[in-house]
Formats: C-alpha cells, sequence, structure tokens
C-alpha cells in the first residue's frame, strides 16, 4: 500500500516538473536582444473584437512588434523602446488608420508593454471600452 | 565591330518587334487556360484539404506559420477552420457567416455587412479559382510553368489596393485546382497558403457548415 502510495507520489511530482518546465521554457516576454514571445490577441470593442496573433521580438534594445489576423493580414505593427518608454505606430490596417486610433492605440499598447513582463495578460481601457487581452501562446506547430 | 551601344540599341529594336507577337500570344493563351481552370471550379461539386499558412512579417523578419483544414461545396459553402497554433473557424453558408474564437460564437449576416460580402466572396473565389474571371476586381495575367499554371492578379478596387499589391495563384496542371496562394501586401509582407492532400468531389456531412 505504502509502494503504491509512494509511486503514486513520484508520478505527480514529475507531473508537476514537466509541467512547470514546460510553462518556464515558454519566453512571457522578449526581455533581452534576440527573445521571441507570441501572443494570441483579442481586442473587444463593444460589441465588436478583433482577433489574431502578436509576435514580438527584442532587437537592439526594442521591441518589434506585429498584430496579424488569423488569416494572416496585418492590423498593427509597432516598436516599444522601454529605455523612453515609447510606443511608435508603424502601420495600422487602412480601416483603424485614423488619427485618433492610433492615439488611443499608442497609450494602450505602451501600458500593455508594462503588464506583460509582470504576467498580466489583460488590459482595460475604461474610458474608451476597450478590453485587450495578449494571451502566450503556445508553438506547438507539427506538420 | 558594334561598339556597346550599338548593341544596345539593336537588343532594343529587336525586342520592341517581338513584344506585340509575345504579347498576343500570351493573351490568346491566357483565355485558353481561365476558361480553363473556371470550367474545372464551376464543375467541382466539393473540395476538401489541409493547408498550411505562412505569413512573413518583414518588421520582424520572422514567419507565422498555421495550419489547418479546409471545406468548400457548391456553390456557396465554405468552411476555414485554423487547427494550431490557434483555433479559429470561419464558416460560410449562402449568406451568413459563423466566426468561432474560443467560447464565443459570432454570426453575421453578409448581406448587412458590405466588408464582409467581400470577405466572403474573395475567400470562395480564391479558393476554387473563380476569381480568374473576375475582370472588375483584378488585371490578370497568366503564365505557365511545366507543372503549373501561375496567374498573376492586381487589386483593381480601392479596399483591396490598399490591403494587397499583389495576389499571386499557383494552379495545379492536372487537377486544375489550386495549390498555393500568395498574397503580398504593400508593405512587404506577404502570406503563402498553402493548400495540401486535396480530395476532390467527395461527400462532406451537413454539419460541417452548420451555422447554429
Amino acid at each position: 500500500m505504502l509502494r503504491h502510495l509512494l509511486s503514486i507520489k513520484c508520478l505527480l511530482v514529475l507531473l508537476l516538473l514537466s509541467v512547470s518546465s514546460e510553462l518556464f521554457s515558454q519566453v512571457q516576454f522578449p526581455d533581452k536582444d534576440g527573445e521571441r514571445a507570441k501572443y494570441d490577441v483579442k481586442i473587444d470593442i463593444r460589441k465588436a473584437y478583433i482577433s489574431g496573433v502578436c509576435m514580438m521580438m527584442k532587437d537592439e534594445g526594442i521591441v518589434k512588434a506585429s498584430i496579424v489576423n488569423e488569416f494572416g493580414l496585418s492590423a498593427v505593427d509597432f516598436t516599444y523602446n522601454p529605455s523612453k518608454d515609447k510606443v511608435k505606430i508603424l502601420n495600422v490596417m487602412s480601416k483603424m488608420n485614423k488619427w485618433y486610433i492610433r492615439r488611443v492605440l499608442r497609450k494602450d499598447l505602451r501600458n500593455i508593454m508594462h503588464q506583460l513582463p509582470q504576467g498580466i495578460y489583460t488590459y482595460e481601457n475604461k474610458k474608451q471600452h476597450i478590453i485587450y487581452t495578449f494571451n502566450p501562446l503556445k508553438d506547438d506547430t507539427k506538420e | 565591330m558594334l561598339s556597346y551601344c550599338q548593341m544596345k540599341k539593336i537588343l532594343y529594336i529587336i525586342l520592341m518587334c517581338l513584344t506585340p507577337v509575345i504579347a498576343m500570344a500570351q493573351n490568346e493563351g491566357e483565355q485558353k487556360i481561365i476558361q480553363k481552370i473556371s470550367k474545372a471550379a464551376q464543375s467541382m461539386a466539393s473540395m476538401q484539404c489541409d493547408f498550411v499558412q505562412t505569413k512573413h512579417m518583414k518588421l520582424l523578419n520572422d514567419n507565422m506559420v498555421s495550419y489547418g483544414k479546409m471545406y468548400y461545396q457548391q456553390s456557396s459553402k465554405l468552411r476555414w477552420e485554423y487547427t494550431s497554433p490557434y483555433t479559429y473557424t470561419f464558416i460560410l453558408n449562402d449568406s451568413k457567416v459563423l466566426l468561432k474564437k474560443g467560447n464565443r460564437n459570432d454570426v453575421i449576416d453578409v448581406n448587412q455587412n458590405k466588408m464582409f460580402k467581400e470577405i466572403a466572396r474573395m475567400m470562395m473565389n480564391s479558393v476554387v479559382g473563380k476569381c480568374l474571371t473576375d475582370k472588375k476586381d483584378f488585371k490578370i495575367s497568366v503564365a505557365e510553368t511545366p507543372e503549373q499554371y501561375v496567374a498573376t492578379l492586381l487589386p483593381q478596387k480601392k479596399d483591396m489596393k490598399q490591403m494587397f499589391s499583389k495576389i499571386i495563384l499557383y494552379v495545379n496542371k492536372r487537377q486544375l485546382t489550386i495549390a498555393k496562394v500568395e498574397m503580398q501586401e504593400k508593405k512587404g509582407d506577404n502570406t503563402v497558403i498553402e493548400l495540401k492532400n486535396i480530395q476532390l468531389n467527395k461527400n462532406i456531412n451537413a454539419s460541417t457548415f452548420a451555422i447554429n
């Protein structure tokens, strides 16, 4: 009986170890040059939503990011300079390419870039009623 | 002996003389190829396949690869389903579109949403090759390799021009089905969708296109 309990305990420990190592092997936020991260993104705007994937990488101290929808169409390209705490919007899809949308996006993305390294994946812009969700995406692609 | 400048001039004249002949021959050939592909698309009752979508992001110099399954049934049923690394389903059933993401299901009536009507029409027409007869939307040119017909579509409408600079369809000569779609964006990104394990005219369960 005791032997059985011990083996079950061992199995549980192994299982927990494998899960935790899998979690830690994923980069949650690109802190060092060359590191990359991938997020499943959802932006809820009142009754509608935009969804897709955000890919980020750190290059020469700057975080570069592209948000594309599931079909591969580019939605937003931006950079974040941590030393200046500045977000620069490089491209926005034509339907969203308005100065006031770019302004809201710039501010919200800056706050999101503060939250992601701390493992906080949801940001709400209460004034504009926009909820951003950036969930780390596990890259388990196989053909 | 001819100087470099003279040689260049002669070459230019020869090319100028040849160009109309090549262009004429190409136009006649193009029409035949387009008719052939359109005929095959119209006679296709159903199609199902796997797909691999590779999005190249110029800013990151990186690719995002997604995998999924596609089902098409004549004349207006399409299921485009991403299975990895994310799940997302787009179902078009006549005038209704269902978008499935996680627990959220959204049904859209394409007749009440111009943008979705365009997206649905474009997806359907590109997948089966019907867009080759769409002269309003695209300026089309067709070339030929030993294994494929390569159709280059230049968008003519403002909305499409804002999204894509060029769409290239690769058509399998033997099956007359789309093997690959390449969408090039103005800013240098591009998306390549490769269709694999294509099965034609097989029965597809009606629930595949169900919109609840």
